[in-house]
């Protein structure tokens, strides 16, 4: 999927109408619910967030998930130093095959979503550490099923800025 | 290096592994944004080593400029993603470990019969690869300055945004 405004959600049940949703488990192997994508202009659920088109594929494979959203009455700005900062460092690392900040308004940062396999999680746990977005909001560790991200990374970097208020790394 | 590489021509859209093994083409690198295309020797050169500094600081202005940057060498993508994480650099590198793009841009140093690398060449493109500029960096002082770089991107950034000129309320 790489066109139109794209939506993710982690709902408790499978939502009816999304375009694509896997299973979500915590490393416990505890149900966490549902991961789903729209492919709709206006938001489709109240606990839906704007991401990247290029981070969605009906045909990934599982990942391990790293899944940063802070509350929404602390959500710093985008444009925030933390935030700009957090977006350098997912640029310069490796080992990831999903990426996308996720947003809610023009304005501020709403959360992010860090993907790689779940094998680079078992044999190097220390990946979780990677994820620099953990000092702007709570984090959840996730194992998403098959058939919703994608194995293969957008262009990440030099670029930090958004265009038109779309999650950062989108393009045109 | 090909004749035909030269300002107002299109630079081919090579697709090359980048330093993590994922297999990218410069129209998707640059993806609408003008793009500085970088050939160079290797991490064993002391001139690139002297250089890429340059590019580092480039590379912090871009990453507001709505400004693509990619490196080319024939080095692995491992060797790459290591000079990449050493240096701190947070742009795509491309490896031509098979050296096809070499050949097909006739940029191999002859002179450096040990490594076989890169005429040290950096392009400015436009974001459809039309070439704006070439500089060749066989000696050092070849080699563009922030001042020529940031001279050139904003000539093609004027040529491109159409909101160049702030627009009317």
């Amino acid at each position: 999927m790489n066109a139109g405004p794209c939506w993710l959600a982690l709902l408790p049940d499978r939502p009816e109408g999304v375009l694509a949703a896997a299973a979500v488990r915590c490393l416990d192997d505890s149900s966490q619910g549902w991961l789903a994508a729209w492919a709709t202009e206006s938001r489709p659920h109240p606990y839906a967030y704007r991401a990247d088109p290029a981070v969605i594929d009906f045909d990934g494979p599982a990942a391990a998930v790293s899944l940063v959203l802070p509350n929404d009455q602390r959500r710093p700005l985008f444009d925030d130093p933390s935030v700009v900062q957090a977006i350098r460092m997912v640029a310069a690392a490796s080992q990831l095959t999903a990426v996308t900040t996720l947003t809610a308004d023009p304005v501020h940062y709403a959360g992010s979503l860090l993907a790689t396999s779940p094998a680079v999680v078992l044999g190097w746990p220390g990946w979780w550490s990677v994820d620099p977005f953990v000092r702007v909001g709570p984090r959840r560790r996730l194992l998403v099923d098959a058939g919703l991200l994608a194995d293969r990374v957008a262009v990440l970097g030099p670029g930090t800025q958004r265009r038109a208020g779309a999650p950062w790394p989108a393009q045109w | 290096m090909r004749v035909d590489l030269a300002p107002m021509r299109t630079f081919p859209d090579l697709a090359l592994p980048d330093h993590g093994g994922v297999v990218r083409s410069l129209s998707e690198l640059a993806g609408g944004d003008p793009l500085v295309v970088h050939f160079f020797r290797g991490w064993f050169c002391p001139k690139e080593r002297a250089w890429f500094p340059e590019l580092l600081a480039l590379a912090e202005r871009a990453e507001v400029a709505y400004t693509a940057l990619v490196s080319v060498s024939v080095e692995p993508p491992e060797v790459q993603a290591a000079l990449r994480a050493g240096m701190g650099a947070r742009w795509p590198f491309l490896s031509d470990q098979d050296r096809t793009a070499q050949a097909e841009l006739d940029l191999l140093e002859h002179t450096d019969t040990e490594h076989h690398p890169y005429v040290p060449t950096v392009f400015v493109l436009f974001p459809d690869l039309t070439v704006y500029s070439v500089y060749n960096g066989y000696w050092f002082w070849g080699r563009p300055s922030m001042a020529d770089l940031w001279r050139d991107l904003r000539e093609v950034t004027r040529a491109v945004r159409s909101d160049w000129e702030v627009p009317s309320p």
